[in-house]
């Protein structure tokens, strides 16, 4: 009997160890992905058929080099020099920094171009609801340091977020200067590689995406919305705006300009489906209002396709 | 009539005799001599992705080296070669092999050029052939040599070689690889005095998925050497 309990408590145990690796492994597995990744496919395409290149050459010169001092009493060895593959490699590396850049400019609008994270860190203040002790217990210190602090703040928050409000503020500028530090004929080289993944990887999107993100990126400013957020104007905080419930958007409010988009876009954006359950639930309950957290932005302008939904 | 005929033939085959000679090509390196020689190489390359083309103007290199013939000993001279890379003892036979190279053990032996043993004839082709191994690749390869040319006054012997191996390739590489050169050699001191040779090297690397193929990249190595016997010292 006290075998069967046993063998009970070993099965019940593996049961519950398959479960639950069974539930994080999705989570472990999707670490390894990066978010908003256009670029690895064709990047790893290019570096796989480099370093294939690369070893058939390397493993083809030591084979003949077994021929190429072919007398007994000659040195064997002989002095390497450079080859002119040396310069399409030099090439490839250029194209891989493009890449990665563009990976990090998609990668920062998807992220904060469509302003959601700023309005969600405007309406919970970190920054000012820190410095509430000191207006409770020093209200005439505040008007001093408040903008140092909240200015520190700002400046750290960047950091840890490893956004640079100088490189970041125009992120077509910041594309096109990427994109320049190609010359000519290594951009074609580069157009010619987006082709070919293209054409012997039709149902892959991966080089039309690069390629439209370019074009369109080059073009016009996106994300634009984040100036007011890199570099913002500071003030020191009054005591009774910092109310969550109201929410009043102060006139030097960094994030203002995207909090009204973002308002604006969500009033012109609900369904009447939406509209009519929340005026119910508002009916329903002795709970104020609040002010929802938008789902949608402006949409990007007319005529201007973007196929990488940074507004959705 | 008989012996009109057999006169003829033995004027005809008196004309021949020079372009029929034979001749035993040995090394005979001199106990206590210095032989100095000139290696210069020069090599160029191409490369071609697309429309976008970059290639490597010749670059030369050249180098002496000095060879001292110390002893002969179980059929090999006992020489030291010494470059720029350092000294390196090497047993060499009369025929051109290497029995012994005890200052490169460990190292890959080159595929080495070596004369039949015995008379060697005018027009007559000589051939050796190796397997040569590189990491988990192993490639049948062979020399075919020709005695081309015999000149009695200068008592040299002019040899024309090539070399032919088949690259590893794929679906996707596509290699050539040509090697030839000439030797002359002067049976007499029995010593190289000159050599020439050049090797073209293509590799074409391409993509193919399903249906579509497409061509990468086409590399092209050219190199051309020659070694000359600059200086004899006894």
């Amino acid at each position: 009997m006290k075998k069967l309990d046993s063998l009970h408590r070993e099965i019940r145990t593996i049961l519950l160890l398959t479960a639950f690796f069974a539930a994080i492994m999705p989570a472990l597995s999707a670490q390894s992905v990066r978010p908003f990744d256009i670029t690895s496919r064709f990047k790893l395409w290019l570096l796989n058929n480099e370093a294939r290149a690369m070893s058939s050459l390397k493993s083809d010169e030591m084979l003949i080099s077994r021929v190429s001092a072919p007398f007994a009493f000659m040195p064997f060895e002989s002095a390497a020099v450079a080859q002119a593959e040396e310069r399409i490699w030099a090439i490839h590396h250029k194209i891989y920094a493009l890449v990665d850049e563009l990976q990090e400019i998609y990668s920062f609008a998807k992220h904060y171009g469509n302003g959601r994270f700023s309005i969600l860190f405007k309406q919970h203040r970190p920054e000012i609801w820190s410095v509430l002790p000191l207006q409770v217990a020093l209200p005439g210190l505040i008007s001093v340091v408040a903008v140092e602090y909240r200015k520190a703040f700002h400046a750290d928050l960047l950091k840890s977020l490893q956004l640079d409000a100088s490189r970041d503020l125009d992120l077509s500028g910041r594309l096109q200067r990427a994109v320049k530090k190609l010359s000519d004929e290594e951009y074609r080289l580069f157009n010619d590689y987006l082709g070919t993944f293209s054409a012997l990887f039709p149902s892959d999107p991966t080089a039309r995406i690069i390629s439209a993100f370019i074009e369109s990126g080059s073009k016009k400013q996106f994300a634009a919305g984040l100036k007011d957020f890199l570099q913002p104007v500071f003030t020191a905080p009054v005591f009774s705006d910092i109310n969550i419930s109201a929410a009043p958007v102060e006139p030097d409010d960094p994030l203002a300009e995207l909090e009204k988009l973002a308002e604006m876009s969500a009033g012109s954006s609900t369904t009447p489906e939406t509209v009519s359950e929340a005026t119910a639930d508002a009916d329903d309950s002795d709970i104020p209002a609040q002010p929802a957290t938008p789902q949608e932005l402006e949409p990007p302008p007319p005529g201007s396709e973007d196929l990488f939904k940074i507004w959705d | 009539m008989r012996v009109k005929t057999f006169t003829l033939l033995l004027l005809v085959m008196s004309l021949f005799t020079p372009v029929l000679g034979a001749v035993e090509l040995k090394y005979k390196f001199r106990p206590g001599n210095v032989y100095e020689y000139d290696h210069t190489v020069t090599r160029s390359s191409k490369v071609a992705a697309f429309k976008t083309n970059s290639s490597q103007s010749p670059i030369k290199t050249s180098q002496k080296f000095t060879l001292r013939a110390i002893d002969f000993q179980e059929g090999a001279h006992i020489v030291d070669v010494i470059g720029a890379g350092g000294a390196f003892r090497r047993y060499v036979r009369e025929n051109g092999a290497l029995s012994g190279a005890p200052g490169e053990t460990g190292e890959s032996v080159p595929f080495l050029l070596s004369f039949p043993v015995g008379d060697w004839k005018v027009g007559e082709r000589h051939q050796l052939q190796q397997t040569m191994t590189v990491g988990a690749t192993s490639v049948p390869a062979t020399w075919n040599m020709l005695l081309k040319s015999l000149d009695n006054d200068k008592q040299t012997a002019e040899i024309l070689f090539n070399c032919s191996f088949k690259l590893p390739e794929d679906r996707l590489r596509r290699k050539e690889f040509a090697m030839k050169g000439r030797a002359i050699f002067n049976f007499e001191q029995g010593i190289l005095q000159q050599s020439e040779w050049v090797s073209t090297y293509r590799f074409i690397f391409s993509n193919r998925e399903m249906a579509v193929g497409r061509e990468l990249w086409l590399f092209e190595h050219q190199s051309s050497s020659a070694l000359t016997l600059a200086a004899k010292k006894d």
